[in-house]
C-alpha cells in the first residue's frame, strides 16, 4: 500500500481537483453573481407598483403552476414507470422507449399545437359544433386550454419523461428480494408498489420533481401561450417594458432563492439514506393477462399519444403544405449548427459534472457546495441568464481590449461575447444541473467501500477516479450527455439574445415564424428538430438497459 | 516586434466583429427585412450581417459598449427606439437625403421611422357591418359592447402603444376608466395574436377586435392558408377616431448605433431604407404604410380607403409607455 494514497490527502494530479472544481463552479455561477450585483445596484419605485398590483397574483400563480406541473408529471410518469419495469404486457417493448419521446419535443411547440387544436376556433370544437348543431359557446361546455389547467397539462406532459425515466431506472435497480419477500408475505402487487417500491423510489421522484420544477419556474414563452402570468412574467415586464433591469434581477434572485430552498429540501430529504444494495438481480417481470394487460398498454400509450404522437402528427400535416417551398440547404445549415452547439455544450457540461461530483465524493462538504452553486442557473429564465452571461463576457472583453490597447496591439474587438462561446456558456450554466444530477445519482449508487478497496490496493485518487468511477459512471455520463444534448437543442431564449451574426438555429428559426403567426412555415424545421432528437432518445433507452448489467 | 505582429494577427483573426459590411441588429424579423437588405446589397455591393433578437437587444449593445459591432438597429415600435436613445446607444443621423425623404414628425434627433401601421378596430361583417365614422377607441368601453370585444394581451407593444396614445390625449385618469371599461367588455381573457382576433370574429366569439392593419393584408393574400382569407373576409377593417384626432399609428424605425464601426455604409443603408425602392417594398410586401411622401400604398391597402391618421408627436406616445404598462397591471387587464 502506498502511504500517500489515503483518502484524506490529495496527491499528484488529484491536487488540481479542488481548484478546478471551484474554478468551474465559479465560472458557471459568475453570470448569477453578475445579476446579483446588478440587482442591488439601483432602487426604483417600480417594485411598489408591482407589490400594489399584481405581484401576489403572480406569486400565487407560480406556486400553483409549480405544484400542479410536478404533481401531474408524477401522475404521468410514475405509473408508467411501474408498469414498464414490473410487468409484461402487449407493446411494452415499444412503449418503454416511446415514453421518452416527449423529450424530443420543445414545450413551446406542444403548447402551440394544443391551444390551436382545442381553441374555440380550432378544428375539434368546429367539428363538434358541426356534428351537434351547436351555434355558439353558450350552447355547450368545452375545456378551455388558455388557462392554468391547460398550462399544467402541457408542461407536465412534456416534462414527465424526467420522472418516468429516473423512476424506471430506480425500479430496475431495486432489490428483488424485498419484492419477493413482500409477495411471499401475501401482499398484492398494488401493496408491493405502495409499501416497497414507491418508498424506495422517493429520491428518484424527488430528483425528477426538482428538474421539472426548475424547468417550470424558468419558463416564460410556453406559459404565456396559455395567458397565464406568473413570476417570470414579472421579470420580463419590469426589464423589457419598464426597462428596469435591477428590479428584474431582484425578482430573479427571488426565484433563485426558491430554487435553493427546493434543492436543499430535496438533498435533506435523502441525507441519511443509502439507496444502493450490495447484491442485485434484474427484475423479473410479472406477465399481465386479459383486461389488465390492455389497460396497462392503454395507459402508457395515452401518455405517448398526448405527449408526442398527437403534436408530431399535427406538425406533419402542417409540414406537408410547405414541403415544396422548403429551402433544404438552409435547413441543413441550421440542422448542422444546432447539432454542433448541442454536441459541444453536452460534452462540456458532462466533463464539468464529472469533475464537480468527483470533488463532492472526495470532499463531501465543500464539494456539495460547488455542485450546488453550479446548478443554480437551471431555474433562471433563459433571457435573464443570458444577460448575466453578457455582463461577464463583455467585462472580460473590455479588459482584454484595455490590455491590448495599452500594450500596443490595438483593439481586438469582442472575443467572447458575440461569439459561440457566450452562447455555449449560457447553455452550460442552464443545463449543468442536469448533468450534475445524473452523475450524482450514479455516484450515490457506488458504495464508498469500492473507493476504500481501491485505496487499500494502492490506487491514488486520480487512478480511482479513472479506473473505478469512470467505468461505473459510464452510463450516468452518457445519460447526462444525452439529456443535455436534447435540452440544448431545444433551448431558445439564451440563443436569441447571444447568437453571433448570421447564425440561425432550428429553435430560433421556428420561434421567429411562430411569433410572426406563420406556424405553417415553422412546422417542417420543428419536425426536423424532433427527428434529430430521436437517436438520443433511443440511446437513453439503451443506457437504461445497460444499467441492469452494470453493477455486480 | 515580430511577436507583437503575430499576437495581433491572431487576435484579429478570431475577433467577432465583421468590419467591411453593415452590421444590423434587428428587433424586426429577418424575413420581413431581408428582402430590403438583399436589394441594398444588390444595388451597392455592400453586404449586411444580421442578428435578430426580440428581447434584450438594447442591453446587449449597452454591454458591448465601444466594442460593439452594431451599425444600425431596426425596431418594431417607438418604445424600443426611445429606449436606445435614452440609454445613449445611438448617434445623430446626419443625412440630407433622409431628411428629405421622411417628414419631420416621423423622425427624432437620433432615429427615423421607416413604416407606419394603423391600429384598427375590426367588426363582424355579418353581425355588425361597417362602423360609423364617429366611432372612437373610447367607444369600446361603452356598456353596449359588453362581452363583444376580443384583443391580445394588454402588454403587447401594439396595445401598449395605443393605451399610451390614449393617455397622451385624454390624461391618465380617463385612460384608466377607459381601460377598465374595455376589460369589462371583453368576450374572453386577452390571448393569442392579431390574426387570432379576426379568426375569433369569424367564429362568433366576439363582434369587435383590435388588430394592426398589415395583418389584414397578409391574411387576405394568404394563398398557402386560404382559410385565413375567410377569417379576414368575415370582418370589416375600420379606422376609428375619424371625427376626432385620427386613427392611432405605430411605427417601425431605425437608429444609428453610437459606435457604428461602419458608419458610412450604415448611413447608406438608412438612406436606402427611406428611399423610394425600399419604401415601395415595405408597402407591397408587408402591407405597411410607407412614410416617405409620394410612395404609393399597395393596391390592396389603398382599397381600404383614405383615413385620418393621429398626427400626435410619437415621442409623446413613447413617453407614456411605462404609464400604460402600469395601467394594464392596475386594472389587471390580462388576468
Amino acid at each position: 500500500m502506498k502511504s500517500n494514497s489515503t483518502s484524506n490527502t490529495l496527491t499528484g494530479i488529484a491536487k488540481a481537483w479542488p481548484p478546478l472544481a471551484w474554478g468551474l463552479s465559479l465560472l458557471l455561477c459568475a453570470p448569477i453573481i453578475a445579476l446579483l450585483v446588478v440587482a442591488f445596484s439601483d432602487y426604483s419605485d417600480n417594485f411598489r407598483h408591482l407589490y400594489d398590483t399584481v405581484l401576489f397574483i403572480y406569486m400565487r400563480n407560480s406556486l400553483i403552476l409549480l405544484l400542479g406541473v410536478c404533481t401531474m408529471a408524477v401522475i404521468w410518469g410514475v405509473p408508467s414507470a411501474w408498469l414498464i419495469s414490473r410487468f409484461e404486457f402487449p407493446a411494452r417493448r415499444i412503449l418503454r422507449w416511446a415514453l421518452l419521446l416527449p423529450m424530443a419535443m420543445p414545450a413551446y411547440l406542444v403548447a402551440f399545437v394544443y391551444t390551436d387544436l382545442l381553441d374555440y376556433a380550432g378544428p375539434i370544437q368546429i367539428a363538434l359544433r358541426d356534428w351537434f348543431g351547436w351555434q355558439n359557446a353558450s350552447d355547450y361546455w368545452f375545456v378551455d386550454m388558455r388557462t392554468m389547467g391547460g398550462a399544467i397539462f402541457v408542461l407536465s406532459l412534456v416534462f414527465s419523461p424526467y420522472v418516468y425515466w429516473l423512476v424506471s431506472l430506480n425500479f430496475s435497480e431495486q432489490s428483488q428480494s424485498l419484492i419477493h419477500a413482500a409477495r411471499l408475505l401475501g401482499r398484492s402487487e398494488a401493496q408491493v408498489f405502495y409499501k416497497v417500491m414507491l418508498p424506495l423510489a422517493r429520491p428518484a421522484i424527488a430528483v425528477g420533481c426538482t428538474l421539472v420544477g426548475m424547468e417550470t419556474l424558468a419558463d416564460y414563452g410556453t406559459v404565456a401561450y396559455f395567458s397565464v402570468w406568473h413570476m417570470t412574467t414579472a421579470v420580463y415586464d419590469t426589464w423589457l417594458q419598464l426597462f428596469d433591469l435591477p428590479l428584474a434581477a431582484k425578482l430573479s434572485s427571488l426565484l433563485l432563492l426558491f430554487v435553493v430552498v427546493l434543492i436543499t429540501l430535496e438533498k435533506r430529504g435523502r441525507r441519511h439514506m443509502r439507496f444502493y444494495s450490495e447484491r442485485q438481480t434484474p427484475m423479473l417481470r410479472v406477465p399481465l393477462t386479459g383486461a389488465k394487460a390492455w389497460l396497462a398498454t392503454a395507459w402508457c400509450a395515452l401518455v405517448v399519444l398526448l405527449g408526442f404522437a398527437l403534436p408530431a402528427l399535427w406538425l406533419s400535416t402542417q409540414a406537408v403544405r410547405y414541403f415544396a417551398d422548403t429551402d433544404w440547404p438552409a435547413f441543413a445549415r441550421m440542422g448542422i449548427d444546432t447539432l454542433k452547439v448541442a454536441f459541444s455544450v453536452a460534452s462540456m457540461a458532462v466533463i464539468i459534472a464529472f469533475i464537480l461530483q468527483g470533488y463532492a465524493r472526495l470532499r463531501p462538504k465543500r464539494g456539495n457546495w460547488t455542485a450546488r452553486l453550479a446548478s443554480l442557473g437551471y431555474a433562471i429564465p433563459g433571457t435573464v441568464l443570458a444577460i448575466g452571461v453578457l455582463i461577464v463576457t463583455t467585462s472580460i472583453d473590455h479588459a482584454i481590449n484595455a490590455f491590448t490597447n495599452a500594450s500596443g496591439y490595438g483593439n481586438v474587438g469582442l472575443l467572447l461575447s458575440g461569439t459561440l462561446f457566450a452562447m455555449a456558456l449560457a447553455f452550460s450554466c442552464r443545463f449543468a444541473a442536469i448533468g450534475i444530477g445524473a452523475v450524482d445519482a450514479g455516484m450515490s449508487k457506488m458504495p464508498h467501500s469500492y473507493d476504500d478497496c481501491a485505496y487499500l490496493n494502492g490506487y491514488s485518487h486520480s487512478e480511482t477516479a479513472r479506473k473505478i468511477w469512470l467505468p461505473l459512471l459510464r452510463n450516468s455520463l452518457l445519460t447526462a450527455f444525452l439529456l443535455i444534448f436534447l435540452e440544448s437543442m431545444k433551448e431558445l431564449s439564451a440563443a436569441l439574445l447571444l447568437r453571433p451574426f448570421n447564425v440561425e438555429l432550428l429553435s430560433t428559426y421556428i420561434y421567429q415564424y411562430m411569433t410572426a403567426e406563420r406556424f405553417e412555415v415553422a412546422a417542417l424545421p420543428a419536425l426536423l428538430m424532433v427527428v434529430i432528437g430521436l437517436p438520443p432518445v433511443l440511446l437513453l433507452t439503451y443506457s437504461m438497459d445497460k444499467k441492469n448489467a452494470q453493477l455486480p | 516586434m515580430r511577436q507583437k505582429i503575430i499576437v495581433g494577427a491572431l487576435l484579429g483573426a478570431i475577433s467577432a466583429s465583421a468590419l467591411a459590411d453593415v452590421n444590423v441588429y434587428s428587433y424586426r424579423q429577418d424575413f420581413l427585412i431581408q428582402p430590403m437588405l438583399d436589394a441594398f446589397t444588390e444595388e451597392t455591393g455592400i453586404k449586411t450581417n444580421t442578428i435578430y433578437v426580440k428581447d434584450g437587444l438594447a442591453e446587449r449593445i449597452k454591454r458591448e459598449g465601444a466594442q460593439s459591432p452594431a451599425d444600425i438597429v431596426l425596431t418594431v415600435d417607438i418604445s424600443r427606439l426611445e429606449e436606445l436613445v435614452n440609454e445613449g446607444l445611438t448617434q445623430a443621423i446626419e443625412s440630407e437625403t433622409v431628411n428629405a425623404n421622411i417628414p419631420e414628425n416621423m423622425r427624432g434627433d437620433q432615429w427615423v421611422a421607416l413604416t407606419s401601421r394603423a391600429r384598427n378596430v375590426y367588426s363582424s361583417k355579418e353581425r355588425v357591418g361597417e362602423l360609423p365614422t364617429s366611432f372612437t377607441y373610447l367607444d369600446l368601453a361603452k356598456p353596449e359592447y359588453k362581452g363583444k370585444i376580443c384583443t391580445r394581451s394588454g402588454k403587447h407593444p401594439y396595445n401598449l402603444s395605443l393605451i399610451a396614445s390614449v393617455i397622451a390625449h385624454e390624461g391618465e385618469a380617463a385612460a384608466k376608466t377607459w381601460l377598465e371599461g374595455v376589460k369589462a367588455n371583453l368576450a374572453r381573457k386577452p390571448q393569442g395574436n392579431d390574426r387570432g382576433q379576426v379568426k375569433a370574429i369569424m367564429e362568433g366569439i366576439c363582434d369587435y377586435a383590435l388588430g394592426n392593419s398589415y395583418y389584414y393584408g397578409k391574411m387576405l393574400t394568404n394563398e398557402k392558408e386560404p382559410e385565413q382569407k375567410a377569417w379576414a373576409e368575415s370582418a370589416v377593417i375600420n379606422f376609428p377616431n375619424q371625427e376626432t384626432y385620427g386613427t392611432h399609428m405605430n411605427v417601425s424605425g431605425v437608429a444609428l448605433a453610437k459606435y457604428a464601426p461602419n458608419k458610412d455604409e450604415a448611413l447608406q443603408l438608412i438612406e436606402f431604407l427611406t428611399a423610394d425602392k425600399a419604401q415601395q417594398m415595405y408597402a407591397d410586401v408587408n402591407f405597411e404604410y410607407p412614410v416617405k411622401e409620394g410612395v404609393a400604398q399597395s393596391d390592396l391597402v389603398a382599397s381600404w380607403g383614405e383615413f385620418k391618421q393621429d398626427e400626435i408627436d410619437i415621442n409623446e406616445v413613447a413617453d407614456n409607455y411605462s404609464k400604460a404598462l402600469k395601467l394594464v397591471d392596475e386594472v389587471q387587464f390580462d388576468l
